[in-house]
């Protein structure tokens, strides 16, 4: 083996030991009172700079979906860490008096709740789908018009799709008034459809 | 005087947020969950596949001439000729060759003998309410897809719920009540959000692929659907009237390795096999990227036409083709794997503890709704109780098909009927979990009876260890409640 095999060897074990290092100052940064710029560019330059390692010894694609992986493995590490280094704190015994007074009061989902869910489920369903579709190809189009590479396109607005739908998603369970909600997601469909209309 | 307004308009985002990430979770949070969980099993859906079928036998490497013997034999066995004949290349995770026409798969021996029948009927299930929640497939890809889009909408909504995100992000409380179960909700969240998220969105953009094409095929190519995926994955080329001898099979696997040895074969595809217009795609992994692989492509005559691009091509081929990988986590061996099924189960506690702190909350204002919060329990432990007895049923009487898809849906709408009429969350969840324990051990001993003579080999007894070590994990509450409401009677009543 050269020294050469054996460097690129070693990086995962170095890229594990940045990550940890980047882990340990985040961590430190967080729980100070004051905060500190340099302590957090630290960290997150640690961080970062451990998935730069991962694609040393591998495409870059695929190095820095290692590294995200390898520093969300060892943060999950670390959060063990922490749950079992706090004392277990026991629940105070309520009196059963207290308890049942407590749940006795419950009354449980009504029709008027039912029909609010499946109203809900509609309208961040079907209809927010519909107005996110009609915006992201509506942005597709209008990418395309100006002359953008199609496979890349593509890409984006199929990664848009979905984001926007979420985004709308939560906007419209956001809104408190069901008026302002079917506003919103009818607004966004038809300027949406206008507009494809007016280009194509 | 400022600072109190922009205390007010804080805490009001906090609360409208909080709002809107407890809509989509009681609306969508049982189908989000039951995909979370059918997803982490999915991982290891070629350990499983094994595992179904121990005695097969198992190979690092097939011959190109035994692979194009045992390729023909298929299809010649067949009386309706076959649009595609696929061979599946043995890889790490499943060393095994099988042969696939559009009807039927066969395991080939690496004399090029055909094996047995490919028959993996709870795998298949599993990964197909993964993939479809068991709908024709259009629409259930597309509702999969969409409660992609909502777990991305939970993940939005829950970082705009959390004000204190980088001052809480290592505190993690442990013990009893509501302040555990949000610390575990809350940090589990935000650290694994690179993973929830990408996922969420790879599941949505896979799942959402066809209705977005359709669109994009109104608006852009007249309608044509067809004219939407061929710039990235290649166009198929015009079929031929006419018949022809079978195309060259082991000419173009043997180019492979001599000309691409660091690229690994993973599916021989011969479209219309034994017509004039027959041509081969060799679909071949590159180890060192995230995209599944690349098309390379030959014709009858076993010689090289080119390849699709996807590992070298435009940015957008190479971005599509990285997204299946991503999402299923088959792209970097068994460590990948292993992280990506822990991020599962955390994803799939997240999801539970969510709604668990819902329901705390309301019991800690008096406005506790036992029936519901059963139901919830119900979600949570009755998917792996129903698959675990799907499992049993499996293995132990050769349910298929159909069948497993009525008793999982069957069984979870019963267990939660069942759970919300008993409205005790906690006895609900002890139940489950026992009963879910019960039939693991029992499919492990069935297994282990019928497939005697496989129990030491690798397609075997990984799994059968986990699946036991599961069984004992999930049994250690039920024991500890046992011992603890044992204690509780014993101990004399204090006033």
């Amino acid at each position: 083996m050269t020294n050469l095999d054996a460097g690129m060897q070693a990086i995962p074990l170095f890229a594990l030991i940045v990550a940890i290092g980047g882990t340990h100052v985040l961590l430190i940064a967080w729980r100070a009172k004051e905060r500190s710029k340099p302590l957090l560019l630290v960290a997150w330059g640690l961080v970062f700079g451990s998935f730069y390692l991962w694609t040393l010894t591998t495409a870059s694609d695929k190095g820095v979906a290692l590294g995200i992986t390898a520093w969300v493995a060892i943060v999950l590490i670390y959060l063990l860490r922490q749950a079992f280094a706090s004392p277990f704190r026991v629940k105070p015994i309520r009196s059963k008096s207290v308890t049942q007074s407590k749940t006795s009061t419950s009354s449980e989902i009504n029709q008027r709740q039912i029909i609010g869910v499946i109203g809900m489920v509609m309208l961040l369903g079907p209809l927010a789908g519909l107005s996110a579709m009609v915006l992201a190809t509506m942005l597709f189009v209008v990418a395309s018009e100006l002359g953008a590479e199609y496979t890349a396109n593509l890409a984006v607005a199929s990664i848009l799709f979905p984001i926007l739908w979420a985004g709308l998603a939560v906007l419209l369970a956001y809104q408190r008034r069901s008026l302002v909600r079917f506003m919103t997601v009818f607004g966004v469909g038809a300027t949406s459809l206008l507009s494809l209309y007016v280009i194509v | 005087m400022k600072r109190n307004i922009n205390i007010k308009s804080s805490s009001n985002r906090v609360a409208r947020s909080l709002h809107a990430h407890l809509v989509i979770a009681l609306a969508l949070g049982g189908l989000i969950y039951i995909l979370a969980v059918t997803g982490t099993l999915s991982v290891f859906n070629r350990e499983l596949q094994r595992w179904e079928q121990p005695s097969v036998s198992e190979m690092h490497s097939i011959s190109a001439v035994s692979a194009e013997v045992a390729a023909k034999a298929v299809f010649e066995s067949e009386a309706v000729p076959s649009k595609h004949l696929y061979i599946n290349f043995p890889q790490t995770d499943l060393p095994r060759t099988v042969i696939t026409t559009d009807t039927n798969a066969y395991f080939a021996n690496a004399d090029g003998s055909v094996g047995e029948k490919e028959h993996f009927p709870w795998t298949q299930f599993l990964l197909d309410l993964h993939y479809y929640l068991h709908l024709p497939q259009v629409l259930g890809l597309t509702i999969v897809g969409a409660l992609g889009a909502f777990l991305l909408a939970m993940s939005i909504s829950g970082f705009m719920a959390h004000p204190r995100i980088f001052r809480d992000a290592f505190t993690f409380r442990r013990g009893e009540g509501l302040l555990p179960i949000a610390d575990l909700h809350n940090r589990l969240s935000v650290w694994t959000a690179p993973f929830h998220i990408s996922n969420a969105l790879t599941g949505a953009l896979l799942g959402l692929a066809t209705v977005f094409a359709f669109s994009i095929a109104t608006f852009n190519f007249n309608g044509d659907f067809e004219k939407v995926f061929p710039p990235v994955f290649g166009e198929e080329p015009a079929e031929l009237e006419g018949r022809s001898p079978i195309a060259q099979i082991a000419a173009p696997i043997n180019y492979m390795s001599t000309e691409f040895p660091s690229q690994e074969p993973t599916f021989f595809i011969l479209h219309d096999p034994a017509t004039a217009g027959q041509h081969v795609s060799i679909v071949a992994k590159h180890t060192d990227r995230l995209i599944f692989g690349d098309y390379y492509n030959f014709n009858a005559q076993g010689e090289y036409q080119g390849n699709v691009g996807i590992s070298d091509g435009t940015l957008g081929q190479q971005i599509i083709g990285s997204v299946y990988n991503i999402h299923f986590g088959n792209w970097g061996g068994l460590p990948v794997k292993v992280a990506y099924s822990i991020f599962g189960i955390v994803l799939s506690i997240i999801i539970a503890s969510g709604l668990r702190i819902y329901f705390a909350r309301r019991r800690q204002k008096g406005n506790a709704v036992p029936k519901l919060e059963s139901a919830w329990e119900a979600v949570v432990w009755g998917t792996p109780f129903a698959l675990s007895l799907c499992l049993l049923l499996a293995v132990g009487v050769g349910l298929q098909g159909l069948g497993l898809v009525a008793l999982f849906w069957l069984g979870m709408c019963g267990t939660i009927i069942l759970s919300s009429i008993l409205a005790d969350a906690q006895k609900v969840r002890i139940g489950l979990r026992s009963f879910t324990s019960a039939c693991l051990v029992l499919t492990i001993l069935i297994h282990l009876m019928s497939h005697s003579e496989a129990i030491f080999t690798q397609a075997m007894y990984p799994v059968s260890m986990l699946l036991v070590i599961f069984s004992i994990v999930l049994l250690i509450p039920v024991l500890r409640n046992a011992k603890l409401s044992k204690l509780n009677r014993s101990k004399p009543l204090s006033t």
